[in-house]
């Protein structure tokens, strides 16, 4: 095993963090220091858009670790410390000190997009802060208006029709500039049911509709010459990179297979900043999963301590929205997306044809082989899908275990 | 082998199932976990912590 000596791990959320456990735990015993840019402990993101703003949860419940829990593993810590630049690994802060490691690992995650002209009173759903500010407008609010159609647009809209006065549910609009939400994922059919989520929930989804730009901190412009007002306006169109000593770093970061940035020494990417070589179609992409992140993290410290790198499990993501869970497996095409050509077909349910949306389960097709599932309001059928989309299972071994499973 | 599960961090992804089904299940709705029992008999202790091992969220904590 190799000791990479003193490891600065720049990012406090789930993919720093999970990286230093994993050195811990795969044996480096040398010093690990966490520097992150908010005041929060570690601590995990998924619930900002659920628990969080439906007052489910309180925010400690969200962290990741404890000061305790810590030190327990001998990890040092910086937060409210902002990464400024990297000189080959040294990391210097926001506030001109520095941090010299003999290792570096980026984790810095994604700063929300927002729009140009974009006033300060409009919202973003990125880090803790803004969950907390959003929950707080939410509640006094009556009518939302979101900008975006995508997982956390979505997961917006759904807790705030369970909010208002008397749980009768705020006035929700979404705007996707795409004729379906979600296409690029789940493609027509699945980008479909997502659409029949939101409109079945009373809200107002208005597809092809591009913004403009905004009067005021409550109302938006659109192409059409109208415009759109509500009480609280949130812009949920993904996120860019947080790497401010790089000037144009949408891309992300470039990474061979094993999370070593190209064209530098003993520096290491993890999670949504990183775009890793794709062992299948050799480009690089950035894949904005929870799973992704923790399983780069273990392939990163195992990298780093000379180990043979672990066995990566299928890609995963979920959301959880209008009582239900979708969630996908496989590989979405690269990038992320579906492939023009890759056309889901039906497993379970009958969503498709008008039928309910819960329960429906899509299995897309490469080739001849099961690469994809996708299943809206089913996990339990989902995970049987597993070992098929693991071993490219043909159309006939997976119609069959649909036969098996729909008589069962 | 004592098996406990934290919920609130499950991503209901199912590996649990497919790895030890005598001890772990999925609710219907969100596929979050459901422990079926915390004492596994011995020939599932295997499975058990494989299923500790497959689990993303890491939320299967095992006391042996």
């Amino acid at each position: 095993m190799s000791d990479p000596g003193h490891v600065v791990v720049v990012g406090a959320g789930l993919g720093g963090l999970r990286t230093a456990e994993r050195l811990r735990a795969a044996g480096h015993d040398g010093p690990i220091t966490l520097v992150g840019a908010e005041t929060h402990l570690p601590y995990d993101r998924p619930p900002l858009s659920k628990q969080i703003l439906t007052g489910a949860w309180e925010p400690p419940r969200t962290l990741l670790a404890t000061e305790e829990k810590l030190r327990e593993q001998g990890m040092a810590w910086r937060l409210g410390a902002a990464a400024a630049g990297l000189d080959d690994t040294t990391v210097t802060l926001a506030d001109g000190s520095a941090v010299r490691g003999d290792a570096v690992v980026l984790a810095t995650g994604l700063r929300a997009r927002t729009l140009g002209g974009q006033p300060a009173g409009v919202h973003t759903l990125r880090d803790l802060d803004d969950a907390i500010g959003l929950r707080d407008a939410l509640r006094e609010a009556r009518s939302l208006l979101v900008l975006g159609a995508g997982f956390v647009g979505a997961e917006v809209a759904s807790a705030a029709r369970g909010l208002g006065a008397g749980g009768a549910g705020l006035d929700v609009t979404v705007l996707e500039a795409l004729p379906l939400p979600l296409t690029r994922v789940f493609g027509d059919t699945g980008g479909a049911l997502c659409a029949r989520l939101l409109t079945e929930a009373g809200i107002d989804l208005r597809c092809n509709t591009l913004v403009k730009g905004f009067e005021d901190s409550h109302t938006v412009s659109l192409a059409d010459g109208s415009s759109m007002s509500a009480d609280v306006v949130l812009v949920a169109l993904g996120g860019t990179p947080r790497l401010p000593w790089i000037a144009d770093s949408a891309d992300g970061l470039r990474c061979d297979p094993s999370g070593r940035v190209l064209g530098a020494s003993r520096v290491w990417a993890v999670g949504d900043v990183a775009a890793w070589e794709c062992a299948r179609c050799g480009g690089h992409h950035r894949t904005e999963h929870w799973t992704s992140a923790v399983d780069q993290a273990t392939a990163v410290a195992h990298d780093m301590l000379g180990l043979p790198s672990p066995a990566t499990g299928l890609p995963y993501f979920w959301s959880d929205q209008f009582g239900l869970k979708i969630q996908l497996i496989g590989r979405p095409g690269a990038g992320g997306q579906v492939e023009a050509g890759e056309r889901a077909e039906l497993l379970h349910g009958s969503g498709p044809d008008g039928g309910p949306v819960k329960g429906t389960v899509l299995g897309y097709f490469a080739d001849g082989r099961l690469v994809t599932v996708a299943a809206f309001g089913a996990p339990r059928l989902l995970a049987r899908y597993r070992p098929l989309v693991t071993a490219g299972a043909s159309r006939q071994e997976t119609f069959a275990l649909a036969a098996e499973l729909d008589a069962a | 082998m004592k098996v406990s599960v934290d919920a609130d961090r499950c991503l209901g992804a199912g590996q649990c199932v497919l790895a030890a089904r005598e001890v772990f299940d999925q609710r219907e709705d969100d596929g979050i976990v459901v422990l079926l029992t915390d004492t596994p008999q011995p020939d599932q202790y295997e499975n058990v912590r494989e299923a500790a091992r497959l689990c993303p969220a890491l939320v299967i904590e095992l006391t042996e």
